[in-house]
């Protein structure tokens, strides 16, 4: 089945739906949740989550790209469950590395009320600034940020050697900082 | 905003962002593959070509040379003007296929000729094409072939070769002379120019010939010739 016929399925409100979405989206949503857990329990019950939130929000939301939307779905529940699992006991997977290479570019805040619409400020400012990235470097920088691919993966994937992966990645970082800092992103 | 919502903030890209860059396990996959194999392949062809070139066996063509598609001289063995050249014992001219698989002496490439012409390289034209001159041209036993001794340098291309085959001819047999690096010349190639049936040529290579410097070769010809020209008389 197309991504179109299972959005009208949600959109008509049919539990075929949500099955039709596990069938076709579920290893890739587990693969994105393995990434950020640990726990295969917490993972299944991420995708879990994650089906049901595309179950709450669609309609009004129609996604144009629906594995972008079940991906970040998916994405932002493994996160938070990994926060709460990291409250617990510091220690989950490649989300730990990736949370401590962020931490260049803001510094340590609590969240406040305002959290919401800084995160559209910033993810506004996010786009741009991949926009005017090259693809390849998009590209990586997405997969370590987004995908929470491990660097060794990175550098398999565009036949680079990991030393040159990490330097990339940090040259991305010290310029998203810099953008962001154009941008006037108050983080 | 503390990091997580900064990694959130990124969850939240461009979904054309995040299509592009959709892990692919079959290009890591390829990744992986293509180069191992390609390790697998050359060694291989090193396990089962290294052994023939350092330690060729007898009956076998050495490193660089390639067989001819057609054995040439293959059908002089049959002819009534040289029924002996088939019965030479070593003979490479006697219709055996053996004929491309082992060295020849010159004695039996010019016995397969009926003429031997000594020319030489008068000049290199672009994208290697060469010219050369007849020096002197002897000939020998058989209407069908004709030598050329071509001095001139490796690599050699015979593209520009001028010469037109006449009704009848079925082969050239050439020698290219390369520098030996010490003043003197060698010869390193020597080939088969087949006359095909449209009258274009085809340049097969077929041996090497034992030991015969160039100049060592210019002064043996005419007496090797001689000694196998085949007149009315004889």
């Amino acid at each position: 089945m197309n991504d179109p016929d299972v959005i009208k399925l949600y959109f008509e409100r049919s539990e075929q739906a949500v099955s039709e979405t596990k069938q076709k989206y579920g290893n890739y949503m587990r693969s994105i949740a393995k990434r950020i857990l640990r726990d295969e329990r917490d993972v299944e019950e991420v995708v879990s989550d994650a089906v049901l939130a595309a179950w709450n929000s669609i309609p009004p939301e129609s996604p144009r790209d629906l594995a972008a939307y079940l991906g970040r779905l998916c994405r932002n529940a493994a996160v938070d469950r990994a926060r709460a699992n990291s409250r617990k006991k510091r220690g989950g997977g490649e989300y730990e590395a990736v949370l401590d290479e962020i931490a260049e570019l803001v510094p340590s805040a609590e969240a406040g009320p305002e959290e919401a619409a800084e995160r559209l400020a910033v993810t506004g400012a996010i786009n741009g600034f991949l926009a005017s990235l090259p693809k390849k470097k998009r590209t990586m920088f997405v997969q370590r940020y987004w995908y929470l691919m491990s660097e060794g993966e990175i550098a398999r994937e565009h036949l680079m050697t990991r030393s040159a992966v990490s330097m990339q990645l940090s040259r991305l970082r010290a310029a998203l900082k810099e953008h962001l800092k154009k941008e006037d992103v108050d983080l | 905003m503390n990091n997580d919502g900064v990694i959130k903030s990124i969850g939240d890209i461009d979904p054309e962002f995040i299509k592009e860059a959709r892990p692919d396990s079959r290009r890591r996959l390829w990744a992986r593959v293509v180069p191992a194999a390609a390790l697998a392949l050359i060694l291989l062809i090193g396990i089962f070509t290294l052994p023939k070139i350092l330690w060729p066996r007898e009956g076998e063509y050495t490193a660089g040379l390639q067989p001819t598609a057609e054995p040439v001289g293959a059908e002089y063995g049959g002819q009534d003007s040289t029924p002996e050249l088939g019965s030479v014992p070593g003979s490479t001219y006697g219709g055996d296929v053996d004929y491309c698989l082992r060295r020849v002496t010159l004695e039996e490439m010019i016995a397969a000729s009926d003429l031997v012409v000594h020319a030489e390289c008068t000049a290199v034209g672009e994208a290697r094409k060469y010219t050369f001159r007849v020096m002197d041209s002897y000939p020998v036993s058989l209407p069908e072939s004709i030598v050329l001794m071509i001095p001139s340098y490796h690599g050699t291309s015979l593209e520009g070769l001028e010469y037109s085959p006449k009704e009848g001819d079925r082969s050239i047999l050439f020698f290219v002379n390369t520098p030996d690096g010490e003043g003197g010349t060698r010869y390193t190639y020597n080939g088969v120019i087949r006359v095909l049936d449209d009258g274009t040529l085809k340049n097969d290579s077929i041996s090497d010939l034992a030991d015969y410097t160039y100049d060592g070769l210019v002064k043996a010809l005419p007496e090797l010739a001689e000694k196998l020209i085949k007149t009315p008389e004889n």
